[in-house]
């Protein structure tokens, strides 16, 4: 970026003014309203305007290590936000900005939290896969699921476009409604995805905060907007199924020509890894191969009071099969799917009680466990696929898609 | 992987869709499909393409007077006929073997065999012995999308491409799916959902059927091709009826115009389990296999529910209604005049539904007049609105220069519904009314190859064209 | 009953049945067995290796036995069911119902890495042991029971069944409760083809 340019931007920035300048250079470039040094959040005399969030993410690659101990390349999204783009003299720390996205990779990419009504501004920046210089590919964000999308920010770069390596492209989407989403990579979807361009993504319904008794307890936050409290719950948390091909992997750094047709997936995850590794509570051990990058930030360990509701916002982003999970112990009740609340178009609850879902790629669902107020504290239920084969972790037993409900 | 020559190819094979849109001739009905309520319908052999270069054996229904074709005829019949179907045996085998009997399975209808035709009793149902002929009889009760297929050794013969699409229309008329206002539909389309697994094809096209039995395919099946509607993308963009494709007859390239209902029949027609998932909108799933979601008689689909991801399994139907508006976008979907003179516009809502009346768009996201002399963004006149060069509603981000852009096949250049701006030579060109796409397709990604070739399979491309784009 | 004791697999379900009449009704108590077992495909491909659920007789059989799904169990909503499992495997097993509210003593071990993982969803029977399992409050509906000890090895070996609750057991042979029956077995073939 030429130093005039870069001058106009600090002029426009400081004014508060979100851009003028009809081109934008090629490079890094954050766009966040009220945001002046590029970072995608709001510090010092930055100014957050109301209901408005923004983000920064990385396109990248990088490595994970699966509950087996083997290491894994993957492609993957990483979170650059709070990382100034422009210094306090006005300087371009794009490099900076690049380098940090380089091989930090995580899987799965960093949670997206919303709130209905939000005015989100996501920035991706591609930053070129490291082990595979290669390679030029485009990235994008798919906001799957986000009704009346329009193209243009679908993130399917075939109805519109995608970002190249080293360039951004800033998304934005006024955040219509509440629910369990997902997003991924939908550049060369089944390569991107099978490498791990994937993550959660949820949005808060209006109806937060407000109070509704339900059932004899009172809550102030909801799955959807019921208007009555079904949806209430005390805790929540986001389970995205999802599951690796390693010979896949294993093609993409070796570069070899990739195996789409005999890609069957043998590492099967909740958000990015395998049992035992699932209901470890902190970040995974950094693996050397990345530059000693921790990359699987997320864990599947579900922790409850007795009584408690407890949100599972589920969704499903592997690539090849069908996975069903079940619970143990404790049924499930399920509210929601898809991004919407299970009732009819006049009112009538579609609720229903079970204990397994069967979801497909693409799909969410909304399940409330209910945790009996006499379970006694170490009680422990258990969510795993009842696709039993898939409690492995390729060849080790006693692993794979499956996580504890550990009661306090 | 560096897909650009695969792009190359899909523009190749998409030529024939640009004319057909360029055109308003070569209409074609909405489901292509035969009319009843009678049917004579053979069952022989057949070879369909993939865009891979494939060319694989099937055996297919078909039409009287026709080719064998991949899916059998859609059946498109009337609540109440009596529908009378005579099917014949024309199979053929390689190998020296006699020829298989063939059958046709109603899942839905109550069938009896005409007694006069009754063919010979088969596990299911009754068969047709090769080169003769057996008649079925059902009452199409119930209106609502069904599936058929062959009853005889389905196992072989559903993969070989024995199956196909029955639709009852309801005594309510045309533009309903069932009878009750709330099934109202503009367009229809089917999304008739398979997969190959070609291993199997190849053994019975040299040795004939008996040369399976030599393997375990048919327990170990391994799909590799993907179709909607018979044909594999980007075939399935063609127009209905391509001379390339003698028996893949039908296409799948659902358009629309804002605000209009969409009636999507999705049918399970093999043996996988499919994630449809359709960018831009929810659906609501209105009914399955055949029946309306409904808490009583005459409720209507009081218990329909939302979905963005359809999950079709085997043998299953679904019926959906998709629309799309660009509701609530925070941003003038037609553009707004600081890109351009080209994108001024009105919104006129004379009837108070908050769209135009004509080009239904939102109102409330069209643009207006606005000032900020404070340069905070926002308009001064408190309104909260966000105000740039002038204009409420613009875009609220800078969209990067071309050079740091890859371009969709279907992008238009221009990020507003119903324009085009200049791309690099070469760049889009399967949108030239300036519509909004959004790809239609099996949430298994592994689906969206052709034999181990990306893009492909099953996904499609709808597309949203602004009002007045005719759509046959 | 002359026609009911024909064959052990025809014989269990009308056992237990009547077993389980003669019980209170508001708790049901029944005493299976994990023993090898051998199935042989239809196809007449040499048997395969199973391991089943049968009704205990008191001790474990001297030879596999003919594999079939578990024996239907059926009890009444809001009912308790109490099911010993003596374990003829020599391996540990155990019993867990999805669906039905239980409170698990998972069994646990540590990995190479140092972490602990859960082995046995619940409390075990040694091999040749007897273990008690209780569900309570047992709501309606159609379940499965299945081993909750290394499910992806056991259950795939065939550890599993049927446990109905909601409908009565049948009074009488010949009657349309038991062709209800048999209509459940047919349910627990198709349990078994695809489990």
């Amino acid at each position: 970026m030429n130093s005039g340019l870069r001058f106009a931007w600090q002029v426009l920035f400081l004014g508060g003014v979100l851009f003028a300048a009809q081109t934008a250079g090629a490079g890094v470039l954050v766009q966040c309203p009220g945001d002046k040094n590029g970072s995608a959040s709001w510090e010092g005399d930055e100014v957050q305007p109301p209901n408005t969030k923004c983000m920064h993410l990385s396109g990248g690659d990088g490595f994970i290590t699966m509950a087996d101990g083997t290491v894994q390349y993957i492609f993957g999204f990483s979170d650059l936000t709070g990382l100034p783009a422009i210094g306090p003299l006005g300087e371009d720390l794009a490099s900076e900005v690049l380098e940090a996205g380089i091989l930090a990779a995580t899987f799965p990419a960093p949670p997206i939290v919303l709130d209905e009504g939000d005015e989100f501004y996501l920035t991706l920046t591609n930053v070129g896969m490291m082990m595979r210089p290669d390679l030029f590919d485009p990235h994008t964000v798919h906001y799957h699921g986000f009704p009346e999308a329009a193209s243009i920010f679908d993130g399917l770069p075939e109805s519109a476009i995608a970002i190249n390596m080293g360039s951004s492209l800033t998304y934005y989407y006024k955040v219509l409604e509440p629910g369990t989403f997902m997003y991924h990579c939908h550049a060369e979807a089944t390569e991107h995805m099978q490498t791990g361009m994937l993550g959660n993504l949820y949005v808060r319904p209006a109806q937060d905060g407000e109070v509704y008794n339900y059932q004899g307890r009172n809550y102030s936050k909801f799955a959807y907007n019921d208007g009555d409290g079904p949806t209430g719950y005390d805790v929540d948390y986001p389970i995205q199924i999802g599951s690796f091909d390693s010979r896949f992997h294993g093609a993409s750094i070796d570069v070899q020509p990739l195996p789409f047709a005999l890609m069957k997936d043998d590492y099967p995850m909740l958000n990015g890894r395998g049992y035992p590794d699932t209901v470890d509570p902190g970040p995974l051990p950094a693996p050397g191969e990345n530059g000693d990058k921790e990359s699987q930030l997320e864990n599947a360990l579900i922790t409850a009071e007795p009584g408690q509701r407890v949100l599972l916002r589920i969704s499903n982003l592997n690539v090849t099969r069908f996975y069903t999970l079940g619970t143990l112990g404790v049924p499930m009740l399920i509210v929601g799917k898809d991004a919407k609340l299970l009732r009819g178009p006049d009112g009538k609850d579609l609720y229903y009680r079970t204990n397994s879902v069967t979801v497909g790629g693409g799909e969410s669902i909304d399940a409330i466990l209910e945790i009996p107020p006499t379970a006694a504290p170490g009680t422990r239920y258990f969510l795993y696929t009842t696709n039993l084969n898939y409690l492995s972790n390729n060849m080790e037993e006693f692993g794979g898609m499956m996580t504890e409900i550990r009661i306090n | 992987m560096n897909k650009h020559l695969a792009l190359t190819s899909l523009r190749l094979t998409v030529t024939a869709a640009l004319f057909l849109l360029l055109s308003a001739a070569g209409a074609a009905a909405a489901i292509d499909g035969i009319s009843g309520p009678t049917f004579q319908l053979s069952a022989s052999t057949g070879y369909v393409s993939t865009p891979d270069g494939g060319s694989y054996l099937i055996w297919g229904y078909a039409a009287e007077g026709g080719l064998a074709q991949y899916p059998g005829p859609t059946l498109i019949v009337n609540q109440g006929d009596t529908v009378r179907i005579t099917l014949t045996n024309n199979l053929s085998v390689a190998g020296g073997g006699s020829a298989p009997n063939v059958s046709m399975f109603f899942p839905g209808q109550r069938v009896v065999v005409d007694q006069a035709d009754r063919g010979v009793a088969g596990a299911l149902t009754s068969e047709a012995v090769p080169g003769g002929t057996v008649t079925y009889e059902f009452v199409a009760a119930h209106p609502g999308t069904y599936t058929y297929y062959s009853g005889t050794d389905t196992a072989l013969q559903m993969e070989m491409g024995l199956f196909g699409a029955l639709i009852v229309r309801p005594a309510a008329g045309a533009g309903y799916a069932y009878n009750h206002p709330d099934t109202a539909f503009d367009r229809e389309y089917l999304f008739l959902l398979s997969e190959m697994d070609p291993r199997i094809h190849q053994v019975v096209e040299t040795q004939g059927p008996g040369g399976l039995a030599a393997t375990n395919h048919l327990a170990d099946y391994f799909g590799v091709l993907w179709f909607i509607n018979g044909r594999a993308a980007p075939d399935n963009m063609m127009e209905s009826n391509h001379p390339l494709l003698p028996h893949q007859p039908y296409n799948s390239f659902p358009r629309m115009h804002p605000g209009e209902k969409l009636l999507m029949r999705v049918i399970g027609a093999s043996r996988d389990s499919h994630p449809f998932h359709h960018h831009g909108n929810h659906a609501r799933i209105i009914a399955r296999d055949g029946r309306l979601l409904e808490s009583a008689p005459g409720a209507g689909p009081d218990l329909s529910y939302e979905v963005f991801t359809i999950q079709s399994v085997p043998g299953s139907t679904h019926d959906a209604v998709f629309t799309w508006s660009g509701k609530g976008l925070n941003w003038d979907v037609y553009g707004t005049p600081d890109a351009g003179p080209q994108y001024q516009h009105d919104c006129v809502d004379n009837d108070g539904d908050d769209f135009d009346d004509t080009t239904h768009e939102y109102c409330p996201d069209h643009y207006a007049e606005c000032e900020d002399n404070d340069l905070d963004g926002l308009a001064d006149d408190g309104s909260g609105e966000r105000c740039k060069n002038g204009w409420t509603k613009t875009i609220p981000v800078v969209l990067p220069n071309q050079g740091d852009l890859v371009f969709g096949a279907w992008y238009s250049g221009s990020p507003y519904l119903g324009s085009l701006e200049p791309l690099p030579p070469g760049e889009g060109g399967l949108n030239p009314n300036g519509g909004f796409s959004f790809m239609w397709h099996s949430h298994t990604e592994k689906e969206l190859t052709n034999f181990d070739i990306f893009p492909g399979g099953m996904m499609t491309m709808l597309i949203i064209e602004p009002h007045g784009v005719d759509i046959p | 009953m002359k026609r009911a004791m024909r064959t052990l697999k025809e014989n269990t379900p009308l056992l237990l049945f009547w077993a389980l009449l003669l019980l209170p009704a508001s708790s049901w108590a029944v005493d299976l067995a994990a023993v090898p077992a051998r199935w042989s495909p239809p196809d007449g491909s040499a048997p395969i290796t199973m391991w089943g659920f049968i009704q205990d007789t008191g001790s474990c059989p001297a030879a596999p036995v003919a594999w079939d799904n578990g024996p239907v169990l059926t009890a009444n909503p809001g009912a308790s069911l109490t099911i010993r499992l003596r374990n003829c495997l020599d391996e540990p097993v155990s019993l867990v119902i999805p669906g039905q509210a239980a409170t698990l003593t998972p069994q646990t071990f540590t990995d190479g890495q140092g972490r602990a993982r859960v082995s046995a969803f619940t409390h075990e029977a040694a091999p040749g042991a007897v273990a008690t399992y209780t569900w309570s409050n047992l709501r309606a509906g159609t379940y499965l029971y299945q081993s909750g000890s290394h499910p992806a090895k056991q259950v795939q070996m065939g550890l599993y069944g049927a446990l109905t609750v909601g409908s009565a057991p049948p009074r009488a042979a010949g009657t349309n409760e038991e062709k209800n029956m048999y209509a459940r077995l047919a349910v627990q073939r198709i349990i078994r083809r695809s489990g």
